[in-house]
């Protein structure tokens, strides 16, 4: 029997069903499915669809790894490095102090003071341009707004060292994607920050 | 449950009987039925599906009404029960997928699309994704003939960005 062609939105629910580790193989199948799979509508698509699946993100002699672990059986499988291309550097190789993550896509501190976000699947970074400067305590997550549909760093800047709540002064900002822009949030001491956290 | 037949025609000439309850399954066939266009003498034509095709999906079709009878019948089952119960179906619907050709797949997946079983499209859309996952992007564009139309080096560009991925 002849293989028949199938339409393209079945394509798309096949591949948004496809492990997120094999897509970014298969991105170099065409340039049509490199497209999609890099768009926004196919990541949310796969989400939706794909089978969860755990992976475990290790930071090993400042690089970031990653890692599949069964719980069920002894062969745990590990890892595959993932590297980084700082284009302002010559170094062919960054190196990560700390990585953070949300929905898959990481965000990571370098151990050159720079702050990078990046989607390992579609090979994409964005390096992020702080307002003043990198503090070797500043506290990093990243977020999803439900509201904006958009993707927000926190920057935590400690002074010091203490955590906030503690009742040290600290600056908390917040990096929109969509305006490539800082905002310093105004929240007082203690657990108000964990408020204005939830309203970012 | 209504055990009323109606009679089903593949592209090839071929007619199926069908309980009603099961040929609801699909959203075409359901909305047929709703608007009384279906004549309990003559069988629904299917001009897409063929012989073969059309009776993996009654099959199907048939497995999954019984299966939703019997969530009516337990409602108040216990989750290891609900858990044996959705074994079984895995166990049948994987046993339905093992030995079937990616033309047969590509074939049931075609059908299921144009008769709207949503169920249905998942499962095969799902099987063939298992059966591409661990294949090269040579292979995968076999498959689906796909002509690559990448440069070596733009593709070589990519492979890097995703070298991880190749581990």
């Amino acid at each position: 029997m002849e293989r028949r062609n199938l339409p393209w939105d079945l394509i798309e629910e096949i591949l948004s069903r496809v492990p997120a580790k094999s897509l970014a193989r298969l991105r170099s199948t065409s340039k049509q499915w490199n497209t999609l799979l890099k768009s926004g509508r196919f990541v949310r698509m796969h989400s939706a669809n794909a089978p969860k699946e755990s992976l475990i993100i290790m930071l090993m002699d400042e690089k970031v790894y990653f890692a599949k672990a069964n719980l069920h059986g002894i062969r745990n499988k590990v890892a595959s490095k993932f590297n980084l291309i700082d284009p302002h550097f010559i170094s062919p190789q960054v190196y990560i102090r700390d990585v953070f993550h949300c929905h898959g896509l990481l965000l990571c501190t370098t151990c050159n003071n720079r702050l990078v976000v990046c989607n390992p699947c579609s090979g994409e970074t964005k390096w992020i341009t702080l307002r003043n400067g990198y503090k070797t305590f500043d506290l990093y997550a990243l977020g999803y707004d439900n509201k904006s549909l958009n993707y927000k760093v926190l920057r935590v800047d400690c002074q010091g060292g203490h955590f906030p709540g503690m009742g040290n002064n600290y600056e908390i900002e917040i990096y929109d994607f969509t305006t490539d822009s800082w905002r310093v949030l105004d929240v007082g001491t203690g657990g108000d920050v964990y408020k204005g956290v939830d309203g970012w | 449950m209504s055990s009323n037949m109606i009679m089903l025609k593949s592209s090839d000439g071929a007619s199926f009987e069908i309980e009603e309850a099961a040929a609801r399954k699909s959203k075409i066939i359901a909305n047929m039925i709703e608007v009384e266009c279906v004549d309990e003498d003559k069988a629904i034509p299917l001009q897409n599906v063929t012989g073969n095709i059309l009776a993996l999906v009654i099959e199907y079709c048939n497995k999954h009404i019984v299966d939703d009878d019997d969530d009516v019948a337990t409602e108040e089952a216990s989750e290891e029960e609900e858990e044996a119960k959705k074994k079984k179906v895995d166990d049948w619907e994987a046993e339905f997928m093992n030995s079937m050709s990616l033309e047969t797949m590509f074939e049931l997946l075609l059908a299921a699309n144009y008769l709207n079983i949503k169920s249905l499209i998942d499962l095969v859309c799902q099987t063939i994704a298992n059966n591409i996952k661990d294949k090269t992007p040579e292979e995968v564009r076999k498959i689906f003939s796909i002509e690559n139309d990448f440069t070596p080096e733009e593709e070589e560009e990519i492979r890097k960005e995703n070298a991880w991925a190749f581990g």
